[in-house]
């Protein structure tokens, strides 16, 4: 049997926070791994501490407790964007560029210059957006704008795509369209996936899955037919 | 709900309801502090005309009238006047008999009654001795070489010689006015008054000239002097001066036929109204684009909200909010921005007038132009958020409410060049006004009825908005190419330099108006401190020109001052000391003060301005002058009653050491127009040497010092020196200062610069620092997604700092030749206030660099801000922003 190869380990960790001078526990000691191809749904209701989960494994956040490493990855400072690659729930691309613009950033940051133009058309044909090139953000539908925000993720071809609710303000073809895509690029790719969803449509079509309940996290390992 | 609203508005949106209130405090205070300033300013016009009046009326009887008649018509008229009567007696001539004898052409005896002093103190400086008997006049004492003790023959007319005993001389600073024809139209030329007067007693004048009036009734008059109560008149120049003029033409028809009114004081109101419309057009040319400023920057800051807004209100819409009710919420922002302003505002105004002007805002005066000023707040406030407010309630959109960016067509203006146009105009307009020399306020002499070419504000408004328009087009055609931008900050902004080129790009609208409003501010700032510079320089060298230099030490020629001229050089703090000399000489039968100087040194004691002499050029008449030792330069007045050529030879009289009037050949080589302490009607210049050797008279009355700046020290100095002469004046420019003509440069304007300037300053740091702070802060989503993308701090700065240098940069330059242009508008179209005109607008550095340095900071205070905000970690910007 060969051994995985681990991306994310968390050992008891913790995530406090303060509110109105209380303190507030977002993540209490969770314990999880995640190797690489890996493709988890992560789901939990509102408030339950999904987005704070992301925000650590993404390097955005440190932990108020525990231990949290990156064996494969290396320092928390040098994740994004070469490594791991984020997408929000939001509308996340900057209005004063273009969609191109956009999706060569995480490029510029790694000061790849020679390569930005080419890279960044091949993931806008990638995901059929070759023709909104030149758009600007506020010209673009929200599904087309959640596919901009795919082909930016994958742009640097990272090993770890986090997405919080990357289909919270689309429609529901257009949600499926767009898990698809990201899923297919994974799966050609030997990415890890980490998603937060709380569209059990959505969270079925993820071989792993885990739940979050009021800030515990506990896995469940589940086989699923795409 | 509203208290709910209310209390969300003050908390999350705080930054921006203090900007906008910011802009209303500066617009409020501009115009309250401002105004107030203009009422007091007004009002110390019209005290100092008051106060340079010595006698308000002079009341001529004509021979044979009811003097206590005309009394009664006086009391009728002007209520609680103090009246004195006056006899005028013309004396064929005055005589001193001592080994040899000096006699007098015609002159006046005036006989003033007891008491007279008291009521008109103004215009007698006692010389030498008392009052208690004939007083003669300065340059009667020196014809007749008569002093106190000496007694005199004066010659009657049609009776005998009478001796009068001299007690005492005097210099009658008010002779122009005491010894004016009365009832002369109102411009008619002015009559020179006599060169030989005598002061007396009334009751001793009577003994001499009653007799006189029996045989002679036409040379011998007698008038009411009166001293008006000034308490009742009112404070405005022209009111003041109508209400005088009015009040003498009721005397005057009370007393037709019987008397003849001379109204010094309405005389002396209507030059001080020019000035009082002249400092309403400084108001204007100098405040209004502060106010306009002040107002765009409340705008500009509401207007950097308008993403903001739109997403509030698309929140609101989907909550369910009627378009009323919105625009409830609307107008509680604009009232609570109004509060805030125009309390900030009016606190503002009167801390500034209080520290800056040294004067209270609360007075009646005022009170119009402190709810005028408030008023105009709530205005502003109510406009700068409702109408962007309505028109985004309006034509809201699940689309547009992200619009954030827009692909822009050109504007209406830059389509028509507006900007060009605007230039051209004022390009037009200046070069009208420079070549005609045109008067921009017209107040004739004796006419009530005043006129301001306000065309004339054209040129300036016309060049600081086509700047601002241009510096907006050449800003946006600057950045429409990210390219050669990207090339251009690549060596700082490294990686990221072509996003950020990109961005900044597609933001150049935005910027464009940032760099524009910041050159508005600039160039307002800019252009008041070098109008107000130059015309600072302008009232020292109009100081200068009426006390000679920094120091004058004024002697007699039996006593000169030039004497001490070796000890008054070697004072402390004195650099540089000329000795001159200050004679008369006929003209033909004309008087004329004449000063003889050493044209080569002269210009080490005082200053020596092309504007004084008629071809412009300084050295080159005094060199003409050096170059031939007969050479002489006179009036334009003299030129044209002798028709002079150069080169033509002039014979003046002069009195030489026998005390006897001789004549001097010189030779016309030049006109002069002013000279340091010559008096604005004709006089002449000549070397000091040559007039030495041909009167024999070597003696130099005047020393002129020019000092280190210790004004005082240098006076208290010289004192001691030379105050042992007799019948010495030492005068400094800080007592010139107080005297001069005009009374809109006696004004404070020092205070209203510093109030301008203050203002100036505070709108750069608000243009500059202010809309990009709290542009920067509607940014902050852009620079969080960048963060969660893996930017550093170090990629996030340059999207920050870019934008501030382009803002500061742009606007700097653009502000700075914007403002250099219009201040040098502002002096050639209110030419008006100067006396003489400036050769040059004068550059105030420091305070340019002061402006510079406030704007610089102000950017780096915003660009600072914004990086500390981008220092935090990207989940909490996140968390924010959700």
């Amino acid at each position: 049997m060969a051994f995985k190869k681990w991306l994310v380990e968390g050992k008891a960790v913790s995530r406090t926070f303060s509110r109105g001078g209380e303190e507030f526990t977002a993540l209490d000691n969770a314990s999880f791994r995640i190797a690489a191809a890996d493709q988890i749904a992560l789901t939990g209701r509102s408030g339950s501490g999904k987005s704070t989960l992301l925000n650590l494994v993404a390097g955005l956040d440190q932990a108020s407790k525990g231990t949290l490493f990156w064996p494969s990855l290396g320092a928390a400072e040098t994740l994004r964007p070469s490594h791991i690659a984020v997408m929000f729930q939001s509308l996340s691309l900057v209005p004063t560029l273009t969609v191109i613009e956009n999706v060569a950033l995480p490029l510029d940051l790694l000061g790849k210059a020679a390569d930005r133009e080419k890279l960044s058309l091949a993931a806008l044909e990638r995901f059929g957006l070759s023709d909104l090139a030149d758009n600007l953000p506020e010209e673009l539908s929200g599904g087309q704008a959640q596919r901009v925000s795919l082909a930016r993720a994958t742009v640097t071809s990272p090993q770890l795509v986090i997405a919080d609710e990357p289909t919270g303000q689309i429609d529901h073809d257009t949600s499926r369209q767009v898990m698809s895509a990201l899923r297919d690029w994974a799966d050609e790719t030997g990415a890890a996936l980490l998603v937060a969803t709380h569209d059990s449509e959505v969270a079925a079509q993820f071989p792993m899955s885990w739940q979050m309940t009021h800030g515990r996290l506990s896995a469940v390992e589940k086989e699923t037919a795409r | 709900m509203i208290f709910t609203w209310m209390k969300g508005l003050v908390r999350t949106r705080f930054g921006r309801l203090a900007g906008a209130s910011a802009g209303i405090t500066l617009t409020v205070a501009l115009v309250a502090a401002m105004g107030v300033f203009m009422v007091e300013s007004n009002a110390s016009m019209t005290a100092r005309a008051v106060q340079a009046v010595p006698v308000d009326w002079q009341v001529q009887m004509v021979p044979g009238s009811d003097q206590v008649a005309v009394k009664t018509a006086i009391a009728d008229a002007a209520g609680n006047a103090k009246t004195a009567l006056v006899g005028y007696a013309d004396v064929a001539g005055l005589e001193f008999k001592t080994d040899s004898v000096q006699s007098t052409g015609a002159g006046k005896v005036v006989g003033l009654p007891d008491g007279y002093r008291d009521t008109f103190s103004k215009g007698f400086r006692l010389l030498t001795g008392t009052y208690d008997g004939a007083v003669l006049l300065q340059q009667t004492a020196a014809n007749l070489h008569a002093g106190p003790g000496d007694t005199i023959a004066v010659h009657r007319i049609g009776l005998a010689d009478a001796s009068v005993t001299v007690t005492g001389v005097v210099d009658l600073v008010s002779a122009d006015t005491l010894f004016q024809a009365v009832g002369v139209p109102p411009g008619a030329t002015p009559q020179a008054p006599p060169d030989n007067a005598v002061l007396m007693p009334l009751g001793q004048w009577q003994g001499l000239f009653d007799p006189q009036a029996q045989n002679r009734p036409d040379t011998v008059r007698m008038q009411w002097h009166v001293a008006l109560d000034h308490g009742a008149l009112v404070q405005d120049p022209q009111a003041a001066y109508q209400d005088v003029t009015h009040q003498g033409h009721n005397l005057e028809a009370r007393v037709a036929g019987s008397a003849l009114l001379a109204n010094n004081l309405a005389a002396s109101l209507d030059s001080a109204r020019s000035d009082a419309l002249y400092a309403r057009v400084l108001f204007l040319f100098l405040g209004a684009p502060g106010i306009v400023l002040g107002i765009l920057l409340t705008v500009a800051v509401t207007a950097s909200g308008g993403d903001r807004r739109r997403r509030d209100q698309s929140l609101l819409r989907l909550r369910g909010a009627s378009l009323p009710t919105i625009m409830r919420f609307a107008t509680l922002e604009a009232l609570l921005t109004a509060a805030i302003g125009v309390a900030g505002g009016l606190v503002l105004a009167a801390l500034l007038s209080s520290l800056v002007l040294g004067h209270s805002i609360l007075t009646a005066a005022g009170l119009p132009w402190l709810v005028g000023a408030a008023i105009l707040g709530l205005v502003v406030a109510l406009c700068a958020v409702l109408v962007p407010a309505a028109h985004t309630a309006r034509t809201l959109s699940v689309a547009n409410a992200r619009q954030v960016v827009g692909r822009r067509s050109k504007p209406l203006w830059q389509r028509l060049y507006v900007d060009v146009a605007l230039l051209v105009i004022a390009g037009l307009i200046y070069w009208k006004t420079a070549a005609s020399g045109y008067q921009i306020v017209l107040a004739p002499e004796g006419v009530a009825a005043t006129a301001v070419d306000y065309t004339a504000f054209l040129a300036p408004i016309s060049l600081w908005v086509g700047a601002a328009l241009l510096a907006l087009r050449l800003s946006e055609l600057a950045l429409s190419r990210p390219a050669p931008l990207s090339r251009a900050i690549g060596p700082v902004a490294s990686a990221v330099a072509i996003p950020v080129a990109a961005s900044v790009s597609r933001q150049r609208g935005r910027i464009a108006a940032g760099v524009a409003l910041t050159a508005l501010a600039f160039g307002f700032a800019s252009s008041t401190a070098i109008f107000n510079t130059t015309y600072q320089g302008q009232a020292r060298v109009d100081a200068e020109l009426t006390n000679g230099a920094d120091v004058t030490v004024t002697g007699t020629t039996a006593d000169p001052a030039g004497d001490k001229l070796g000890e008054l050089a070697s004072l402390p703090g004195v650099q540089g000391a000329q000795a001159m000399q200050h004679r008369f000489a006929y003209v033909g039968t004309d008087l004329q003060d004449l000063y003889g100087i050493d044209p080569q040194s002269i210009g080490s004691a005082t200053s020596m301005a092309n504007a004084y002499f008629a071809n412009g050029n300084a050295a080159a008449t005094l060199a003409k002058l050096a170059a031939e030792p007969s050479a002489v330069l006179v009036s334009d007045e003299t030129v044209t009653d002798y028709q002079l050529k150069l080169g033509d030879t002039i014979n003046l009289r002069l009195q030489g050491s026998d005390h006897q009037y001789h004549p001097v050949a010189f030779t016309f080589a030049g006109v002069v127009r002013e000279f340091p302490t010559a008096p604005r009607d004709s006089f002449i210049i000549a070397n000091a040497d040559y007039v030495a050797q041909q009167t024999g008279v070597s003696a130099r009355e005047v020393v002129l010092l020019r000092t280190n700046g210790d004004l005082s020290g240098v006076k208290a100095a010289a004192q001691t020196v030379a105050g042992g002469l007799a019948g010495v004046r030492i005068t400094s420019l800080d007592d010139a200062t107080h005297i001069i003509g005009s009374s809109l440069t006696a004004v404070d304007l020092g205070g209203l610069t510093r109030l301008e300037l203050t203002f100036a300053v505070l709108t750069v740091a608000g243009a500059t620092g202010l809309v990009l702070a709290l542009g920067l802060a509607d940014r902050r989503r852009s620079f969080a997604i960048l963060s969660a993308l893996g930017a550093r701090a170090s990629q996030l700065a340059p999207f920050i700092w870019v934008e501030g240098a382009m803002v500061f940069v742009g606007g700097a330059v653009f502000g700075m030749a914007t403002g250099t242009l219009i201040a040098q508008v502002l002096v050639t179209e209110l030419q008006g206030v100067f006396d003489p005109p400036p050769e040059a607008i004068t550059l105030p550095w420091p305070y340019l660099l002061t402006a510079l340095g406030v704007g610089l900071l102000a950017t780096a205070g915003a660009v600072a801000q914004s990086l500390q905000d981008v220092r935090k970690t990207p989940a909490q910007r996140m968390k924010e922003l959700q």
